[in-house]
């Protein structure tokens, strides 16, 4: 097979297959590390992710909200202290509650190249007993450096207990031709190449800085709302 | 003369982890405390101005008065380091963290399992800036000396509590409570005591190789007294009998002809030589400059040669072979490890071969299951060929002496080397990258440690995932 009739069929593939897969981990063009059981991991179009060490608890009892209006140098103060890092170290456990919603780590460090973007999926193993893994932010940019964070939900009736290193997920990936902005290169690229996960950080899109100008200007009674006749 | 352009880099090493610790100590506590955190913080400032003022003199040429002059500020400014590190004891900061119990476990537990002891010992963060080792019952029991001893305690400075590259020590410290635990654990003579020095630091090398070398040297550098490094004590022989102990060893063992590999890049010898040379030139220029010198009558009249043999048998009894650095140390591993720090990935686990073997012969198997199944071959045979596809990028656990030894490496050649060279025109920026280089270090190194004991713990569960002593036998 020439290598332009590969490169073709690279680039009309929707979803990597196995092959494809392992063709690009061997040529280091995607990187997942650590990878401790490529039998089990490595399915026909997805590969098993496993849950990492690090998660994020939410500390509800000191806020009522988290108000986007407030300065952001406070704001970032308080989404900071809004979660409290928990580290369950190898074999320790974390009880997911029902109901309850926390951050995770993969234990999974990816680097993406350029022409693959991914989606993180549950795995029906664990979506039978009701956790969901990411409530809307599956998507993995091509470029992207760093573990992945879950948004792990239990769903179920009863607790989950969870370990580090078990499989919980799986990812597929799926190519596109060279994209120019890589994750690393996207204006306010917030998640870049981190090592545990990550709490929100939409404090620091941009929008918020013209809705605080605007609502102070109100505050100030230089301006009033549209459509506010008051 | 780059043992004071080291010095320097050292310093304002510890004053960010300083800051970093009064920083984190700062979130953890709240507002109540700001005069005393910002009182922590000037004085860091103060002693970072010292330091940047002294390196900037490092860039042109300097009299042997001017080069005595500088080397007595740097020792001033250790010393008034050390004195703000014990006042650290003000501030309300962590216990050690779960990271450090993985290392300990990861290293030891084979030990004992061995000698059929109980791994369990404490790791405690030390106000003062000491690596250091003792019971705990000797004074917390009220009769220590009816009552067995059963809580041994390894200290480590509190502003090295996240930094890896640190917790070699406490390989050589944990050695000190197998010593005592044993038959013969009286240290009647001076000899006796500096036997177990030595002891405890082979074992230590055994297990990590060249990282325990760097790890010794840097505290070494950075701590001692001037006579100190040629000095010898009742308890302890000089550090210089010890480091060239150390490199000898490295030197006459069977590593040697592995070592080549980790050399770093800027034209420096191997990382155990390169801080055999520091040390040497540190203690030329504390003869030549401040007047200091060895006094061999401070050393007993002891055969050096035999003295090492001795620590290295005994060591080597301690530590299972497959525990040693020498069996599994392989130069491709750490050309990979290197490799991946320098982009910033985790070094947890790595691949069994060479990447450009793994490669070559993955991609002939790739090939061979395409031409199966083009010609709509057997499935049995795709899938045979799937599953010794799948194993080529299976990854196996690396070794805690493995990933220190890569991370001492990747920060003297990636991180200190750029600052040694730019010593006298230091900016902010650069120190602010400096500071984000060190502290991501930290974090790659400490989940690679956790990674890597996952990784071994799977193992009988995971098949395929040989540990490193097999992996050995069957690369030889």
């Amino acid at each position: 097979m020439t290598s332009d009739l590969q490169q073709h069929i690279d680039n009309i593939s929707a979803v990597l297959n196995e092959q494809d897969l392992v063709r690009r981990l061997l040529s280091g063009e995607l990187v997942i590390t650590p990878i401790l059981d490529a039998r089990r991991q490595i399915g026909p179009t997805s590969i098993d992710i496993r849950l990492g060490f690090d998660f994020d608890v939410f500390n509800i009892t000191k806020r009522t909200h988290l108000d986007p209006l407030a300065d952001k140098d406070n704001l970032r103060a308080v989404v900071r202290e809004y979660t409290s890092k928990v580290h369950v170290p190898p074999m320790g456990q974390f009880i997911l509650h029902p109901g309850e919603f926390v951050l995770a780590s993969t234990l999974e460090y990816f680097v993406l190249p350029s022409t693959l973007a991914a989606r993180l999926e549950g795995r029906s193993t664990w979506g039978r007993l009701g956790l969901q893994v990411h409530s809307t932010a599956g998507f993995v940019d091509p470029g992207f450096e760093g573990i992945l964070t879950f948004e792990l939900q239990n769903m179920g009736k009863g607790p989950l207990t969870l370990f580090p290193g078990v499989r919980i997920a799986q990812i597929c990936f799926f190519t596109t031709a060279a994209t120019a902005i890589p994750y690393t290169r996207k204006e306010g690229a917030k998640y870049h190449r981190r090592l545990s996960s990550a709490g929100s950080m939409f404090h620091e899109d941009p929008e918020f800085d013209a809705i605080r100008n605007y609502h102070l200007r109100v505050a100030e009674g230089q301006t009033r709302f549209p459509g506010d006749d008051s | 003369m780059d043992v004071l352009r080291y010095a320097c880099v050292q310093l304002l090493e510890r004053l960010v982890r300083a800051e970093r610790y009064v920083t984190v100590s700062h979130l953890d506590i709240g507002t109540s405390s700001d005069r005393i955190v910002a009182a922590f913080r000037g004085r860091i400032d103060a002693l970072r101005a010292g330091v940047l003022e002294a390196a900037a003199t490092l860039g042109s040429p300097l009299s042997r008065e001017e080069w005595g002059s500088v080397g007595r500020t740097i020792g001033r400014l250790f010393n008034n380091f050390d004195e703000l590190h014990l006042r650290l004891a003000y501030i309300h900061g962590r216990w050690t963290t779960p990271e450090i119990e993985v290392f300990v476990r990861s290293v030891f537990e084979d030990i004992a399992q061995t000698l059929k002891v109980t791994a369990a010992v404490s790791v405690v963060p030390s106000d003062k800036y000491v690596f250091e080792e003792f019971d705990l019952d000797l004074f917390l029991r009220p009769d220590p000396e009816s009552t067995p001893r059963g809580t041994p305690t390894l200290f480590l400075p509190k502003i090295e509590v996240d930094n890896p590259l640190h917790w070699c020590s406490l390989v050589h410290e944990f050695a000190h409570t197998l010593v005592r635990r044993s038959a013969h654990s009286e240290h009647s003579t001076v000899m006796d005591s500096w036997r177990v020095e030595a002891f405890c630091d082979q074992v230590a090398l055994q297990i990590l190789g060249p990282s325990y070398v760097a790890s010794f040297v840097d505290y070494m550098l950075a701590t001692a007294a001037s006579e100190f490094l040629e000095e010898s004590s009742e308890t302890h022989p000089d550090p210089r009998l010890r480091v060239t102990s150390m490199v000898q060893t490295l030197e006459t063992d069977e590593v040697r002809s592995l070592l080549s590999c980790v050399e770093p890049n800027q034209g420096m010898p191997n990382l155990d030589r390169f801080f055999y040379q520091l040390f040497e030139d540190r203690c030329e220029f504390e003869r030549q400059h401040l007047g200091s010198g060895f006094k061999t009558d401070d050393r007993p009249d002891i055969d050096v040669r035999e003295f090492r043999r001795t620590a290295v048998d005994r060591a080597k009894e301690l530590v299972p072979e497959s525990l040693r650095i020498a069996t599994y140390f392989e130069p491709s591993k750490f050309k990979f490890l290197q490799e991946r720090l320098e982009r910033g990935i985790p070094i947890g686990t790595y691949h069994e071969n060479p990447l450009s073997q793994v490669k070559a012969r993955g991609l002939e198997e790739l090939g061979a299951i395409r031409d199966v199944m083009n010609e709509n071959g057997d499935p049995n045979t795709v899938a045979e060929r799937l599953d010794t596809l799948r194993a080529f990028v299976t990854e196996h656990p690396t070794t805690a002496g493995e990933i220190l030894t890569a991370g001492w490496l990747y920060k003297i050649d990636s991180i200190y080397a750029p600052m040694i060279e730019g010593i006298a025109t230091l900016s902010e920026q650069r120190i602010e990258e400096f500071r984000e280089k060190i502290f991501r270090l930290d974090d790659i190194l400490r989940s690679s440690i956790e990674t890597s004991y996952l990784g071994k713990l799977f193992v009988d569960v995971l098949g395929k995932v040989k540990m490193h002593d097999e992996r050995s036998t069957a690369a030889h």
